[in-house]
């Protein structure tokens, strides 16, 4: 996709807006398409290729993406487990990159995607310090169904905030927020899923 | 680092274009009426994160458009004045 400086820096911002969404964000379909109209807003050129909305998005692998990955949100919520966090949000990057339920920018939408739901789990996806090939060959084999490629590489690379907020002198309350969190976010966006509880211990 | 008046920074960016400057003006009148402020160490942070995923993607930003990102920034324009502005920006 070749894009005019202005596009680019469309696109820049609006990504950047995103990224601002984080911890509020719901993990379902919903989110997934809000993601994508905030990454799309004032393209213009993008906008005016589609003749209509059925045919910007595919609603129905939009919405299988947002069944599964409703189910895997509340247990990245309620882990600290660096390895687990890493096989979900391979998991999540690579369906959403292999289903591509949107008309452009899916890979786009799988980064931010997978980097909102890193963080509620307690970590960052450092992406400056990854490589453009090392993340496209992990992410090929995922598509074509060996992920552990990419659950090692995003492992690699994920940082966790704990370490940031502990230097802060606030580590007692990283126990609570992470409980507190699962239990608003059943409340109010999954009340029929299970909660695996894979323990909140904070090493400092 | 020198500090500019977001009026000069505009005039840099606008290049003489006289409307694209126009409406600069009014977002700048604007962001002078607000009482936040951007926080820029927050932005240095989110715009190296959205700067290695563009890279990732194969649309990197050249040294000029990190400059207009940058001068954008210091404007302190909301993202909708800065869209607004960019989309003024691409019409010739």
């Amino acid at each position: 996709m070749a894009l005019e400086t202005f596009e680019k820096l469309i696109l820049h911002r609006n990504f950047r807006s995103a990224l601002g969404d984080n911890l509020t964000s719901t993990f379902n379909s919903d989110h997934l398409q809000h993601i994508h109209q905030k990454l799309c807003n004032g393209l213009d050129h993008l906008e005016d290729k589609l003749k209509s909305g059925e045919l910007r998005v595919d609603m129905g692998a939009l919405r299988l993406l947002g069944a599964e990955l409703n189910k895997i949100a509340p247990n990245m919520m309620a882990s600290n487990d660096k390895q687990f966090v890493a096989e979900r949000t391979a998991y999540v990057m690579s369906r959403v990159e292999s289903i591509r339920p949107f008309h452009s920018l899916n890979s786009m939408v799988a980064k931010l995607f997978s980097h909102n739901l890193a963080q509620t789990a307690g970590f960052n996806i450092d992406w400056p310090s990854m490589d453009k090939d090392g993340l496209s060959s992990a992410v090929k084999s995922a598509k074509n169904g060996d992920k552990q490629l990419l659950t090692r590489y995003i492992e690699a690379h994920l940082k966790p905030m704990i370490e940031t907020r502990a230097k802060a002198g606030v580590v007692n309350q990283i126990g609570d927020d992470f409980s507190q969190r699962v239990a608003e976010f059943k409340a109010q966006r999954a009340p029929e899923s299970e909660v695996k509880s894979r323990g909140l211990k904070v090493r400092v | 680092m020198a500090e500019f008046s977001s009026d000069t920074i505009l005039t840099d960016i606008c290049a003489g274009r006289t409307e694209l400057e126009q409406l600069g003006r009014h977002f700048n009148k604007e962001a002078a009426q607000r009482s936040d402020t951007t926080d820029m160490e927050s932005v240095a942070k989110l715009n190296a994160t959205v700067d290695a995923i563009f890279e990732l993607e194969d649309i990197s930003l050249s040294d000029s458009e990190k400059k207009l990102v940058k001068q954008l920034d210091q404007l302190n324009w909301t993202d909708e004045q800065v869209v607004l502005f960019l989309q003024a920006m691409g019409r010739v």
